[in-house]
C-alpha cells in the first residue's frame, strides 16, 4: 500500500515547490471596476434575448453568452458587439471571461441562471429576468427603469408599433383583411409548422395581425412547433406561408427540394406566389431587436 | 521484483508524476482570464488578488482536481475490469456501466437533486445503483452455460445493455424537462458538468478509497492472470476476488462518471499504456493506469476548454478521438495473433 501513498506525496511535494519557488508579490493586477462612471454601467449579459433587447435601448453589453448552435453572437448584434467579450453558450457560462470583462452588473435569463446563481453574485449583482414571462415589450420597459433608458424603451416601442402598422396596411392591400398564414421551418432533419406561441406566433399573429390558418392555434402554446410531413402543409389552407430557411447551404438545399416537390407546387400560396422565405436570425430571435429588424426585413420583401 | 526492475519501475512512476505535476501546471495556466506564471504562483502560495484568487481556487483548481480523480477512477475501473473479464479490451464505458450510472444520475437529477442541502452527496450512490444494475444484467445475459463469460458476447451485450440505458436516460430527460434533458445530452459527450468543490469533496474520497481497495487487490488479480485453477491452487478464492474487483470497478467508476460524463475508452486507454510500460504486474499497472488516467483526462479536459473558447469540447470527445483509434489498433492486433 505505500506504493500508493508515494505518489500522492510526491505530487503534493511538486505542487508546493513548484508554487514556492518564485515569491514575489505583485499588486499591480487587482481589479478595480469602481473607476467607471457610474451613470455608464458595464452590464454583462448572460442570455441573448436580453442582450437584443439593450441594444435596442442603445446599450453595448461589456460581453454576452453566443447562441448555444451557432457558437457566436448572433448575426444581428455582431455589429454592436465587437468589442464585447464572448462569454459562450448560456448553458455554461465561462466564468473568467465574465470575470475578465468586469461588469457592474449581470443580467440574466432565470431559467438558465438560477442554478449558477450564487457563483455570479460572486462577480458582481445580477438582475434576474423571466424571460419567460411578458411579451419583449415588458423585457424591454424593465430593463429601461433600470439602466435609466425608459424614454429610450418608449421610443423604441412606439417605433416599432409605428412600423408594424404600415406593414399590416400593406399586407391588408395585397392579401386582403382576412388573410390566414402559418410559418414553417425547413431543417435537415424535419418539417416544423410554428403554433401561436414564442418566437413566431406573436410577430405574425398579434404585432400583424394576420389570421392564423386552419388548425395554427390548436397546436396550442406549450411548444414553438410542431414536426409535420410536407404532404399536411396543404391541410392548413393558408393564404401566405412565411419559410424559415437557415443561411446556410445544407438548409437552402433542403428548402429547393420542398420547392420542387409536386405537393408544394400544389398549394395555392404558392401558385399565387404568396410566399416569404425569411431567416431565422433575426426572425427567430425574441427580442426588440429581432423583432424589429424582422419587421425592417418583411417591409423590403413588400417593396419588392 | 528484481531490484534492477524496481528502479527501472520507480523510474517510470516518478516520471509520470512528473507529467502529471506538468499537466496540472499547462493547466492551471490555461484559461479566459489571464493569469501570469508569476500571479498563479503567487496565489497559489496565498498572496493572489481577489480575482486570481477566485479564478485558481473556485474556478480552475476544482475542475483540475476533479478531471485527475475521475481520470484515475475510471482507468483503474477499466483495469480492474479487464482483469474480471479476462480480456484486456474490456472498457466500462463500451460494456455499458457508464450507460448504467448515466440512468441513475438523471433519477438524481430529475427527482432528488433540489430534496435538501448537499443533496448532491448522493450523486455517487445513484450512479453506483444505476452501474451495478447495468453490470447485474451484462453479466447474467453473457454468462454461457457452463458459467465461463464469452468475450465477444461480453461486448455486444455491452454494447445492447449500453444502448438500452442511454435511451432510457435520454426518454426520462426529454420525458422531464429541458433542462435535463440539455444535462443528459452534455453527460453523454462526456462534459465534465463537476466544477465546485462540493463535488471535489465528493469524489476524491470515494475514488480514493475504492482505489486502494482495488490496490489490495493486485496480488491475486496477479495470481488470476496465469489462470483460474493455479489461482485456485495457491488458495484465493478465484470467485471472490473477480466478483470484487467487478464491484470495485464498478464503484469506481460509476461514482467518476457521475461527475465526469460519459468518458469512453479511457478505461481501455490507460490500463493499456500502462502495461505497455511497465509489463503486467497489477501491483504496477493499477496506480500507473491511475496516473496515465488523470494526465489524459485533465489534457483533455484542458484543451477541449481553452482552445476553444467560446464553444469548449467536451473532454469526451477528445479521449475517444484517442481512445477509437487505439480500440482498433488493438482489435486489429488481436485479431492477427489469435
Amino acid at each position: 500500500m505505500k506504493k500508493w501513498f508515494l505518489p500522492a506525496s510526491f505530487t503534493l511535494l511538486a505542487v508546493f515547490l513548484g508554487a514556492c519557488g518564485n515569491e514575489t508579490t505583485t499588486n499591480e493586477v487587482t481589479s478595480d471596476s469602481t473607476t467607471e462612471a457610474a451613470t455608464e454601467q458595464r452590464i454583462a449579459s448572460l442570455s441573448i434575448h436580453l442582450t437584443n433587447d439593450l441594444i435596442a435601448l442603445d446599450i453595448i453589453p461589456v460581453g454576452s453568452v453566443v447562441g448555444g448552435s451557432l457558437g457566436d453572437f448572433l448575426p444581428q448584434s455582431a455589429p454592436y458587439l465587437k468589442d464585447a467579450v464572448k462569454y459562450g453558450p448560456a448553458k455554461e457560462v465561462d466564468m473568467e471571461a465574465l470575470l475578465v470583462s468586469k461588469p457592474d452588473v449581470i443580467v440574466a435569463d432565470e431559467e438558465f441562471a438560477t442554478a449558477n446563481l450564487a457563483d455570479y453574485e460572486d462577480i458582481a449583482p445580477v438582475q434576474l429576468f423571466d424571460l419567460d414571462e411578458g411579451t419583449w415589450r415588458d423585457h424591454l420597459t424593465l430593463l429601461g427603469q433600470n439602466f435609466n433608458k425608459e424614454q429610450k424603451a418608449e421610443q423604441f416601442i412606439s417605433d416599432y408599433e409605428k412600423k408594424t402598422e404600415e406593414i399590416k396596411a400593406k399586407l391588408d392591400e395585397q392579401f386582403g383583411e382576412n388573410a390566414t398564414a402559418m410559418a414553417i421551418r425547413v431543417t435537415n432533419k424535419e418539417l416544423r409548422v410554428f403554433s401561436t406561441a414564442r418566437p413566431m406566433g406573436p410577430i405574425l399573429f398579434e404585432d400583424l395581425d394576420l389570421e392564423p390558418a386552419n388548425g395554427i392555434v390548436e397546436l396550442g402554446t406549450e411548444e414553438p412547433y410542431q414536426v409535420i410531413s410536407k404532404e399536411v402543409i396543404g391541410d392548413f389552407d393558408a393564404d401566405i406561408i412565411f419559410v424559415v430557411v437557415n443561411n446556410d447551404e445544407e438548409a437552402q438545399k433542403v428548402y429547393d427540394q420542398l420547392t420542387a416537390s409536386s405537393v408544394w407546387q400544389s398549394l395555392e400560396a404558392v401558385q399565387k406566389d404568396q410566399i416569404f422565405v425569411v431567416s431565422d436570425q433575426p426572425w427567430l430571435d425574441y427580442s426588440a431587436l429581432g423583432n424589429s429588424m424582422a419587421i425592417d426585413e418583411l417591409s423590403n420583401q413588400l417593396k419588392e | 521484483m528484481a531490484p534492477k526492475r524496481r528502479n527501472s519501475l520507480l523510474l517510470y512512476i516518478l516520471v509520470t508524476l512528473l507529467l502529471v505535476f506538468l499537466t496540472f501546471l499547462f493547466s492551471i495556466n490555461l484559461g479566459s482570464y489571464h493569469l501570469s506564471l508569476l500571479e498563479v504562483a503567487n496565489t497559489l502560495v496565498g498572496h493572489g488578488s481577489d480575482n486570481s484568487i477566485l479564478v485558481l481556487f473556485e474556478y480552475r483548481l476544482p475542475r483540475i482536481l476533479i478531471a485527475l480523480v475521475g481520470g484515475a477512477g475510471i482507468a483503474v475501473a477499466g483495469s480492474l475490469l479487464q482483469s474480471y473479464t479476462g480480456n484486456h479490451l474490456a472498457d466500462t464505458g463500451l460494456l455499458g456501466l457508464h450507460a448504467g450510472a448515466s440512468f441513475g444520475l438523471i433519477i438524481f437529477m430529475s427527482f432528488f437533486s433540489q430534496s435538501f442541502l448537499y443533496a448532491e452527496m448522493l450523486i455517487p450512490f445513484f450512479a453506483f445503483i444505476g452501474g451495478i444494475l447495468a453490470a447485474i444484467l451484462i453479466v447474467y445475459l453473457a454468462k454461457s452455460k457452463n458459467r465461463t463469460i464469452n468475450t465477444n458476447k461480453l461486448i455486444l451485450i455491452g454494447i445492447a445493455v449500453s444502448a438500452l440505458f442511454n435511451a432510457i436516460t435520454l426518454f426520462l430527460s426529454l420525458r422531464l424537462s429541458d433542462e435535463t434533458y440539455s444535462f443528459a445530452a452534455s453527460w453523454l459527450l462526456g462534459n465534465i458538468w463537476a466544477r465546485d468543490w462540493i463535488h471535489v469533496s465528493i469524489i476524491l474520497p470515494w475514488v480514493a478509497i475504492f482505489s486502494l481497495l482495488a490496490y489490495r487487490l493486485a496480488h491475486p488479480l496477479n495470481l488470476l492472470q496465469v489462470g483460474d485453477e493455479f489461482a485456485q491452487t495457491t488458495g484465493i478464492s478465484v470467485k471472490y476476488i473477480k466478483n470484487n474487483a467487478l464491484l470495485l470497478a464498478v464503484l469506481l467508476s460509476s461514482g467518476s462518471v457521475a461527475m465526469v460524463g460519459n468518458i469512453s475508452f479511457l478505461g481501455l486507454l490507460a490500463p493499456h499504456l500502462a502495461r505497455q510500460l511497465v509489463g503486467s504486474d497489477y501491483r504496477l499497472t493499477l496506480p500507473l493506469s491511475a496516473i496515465l488516467g488523470s494526465i489524459i483526462l485533465l489534457l483533455s479536459d484542458t484543451i477541449g476548454r481553452s482552445l476553444f473558447e467560446a464553444n469548449p469540447i467536451p473532454a469526451g470527445i477528445f479521449v475517444a478521438f484517442i481512445g477509437g483509434p487505439y480500440f482498433i489498433f488493438l482489435l486489429l492486433k488481436n485479431n492477427r495473433s489469435v
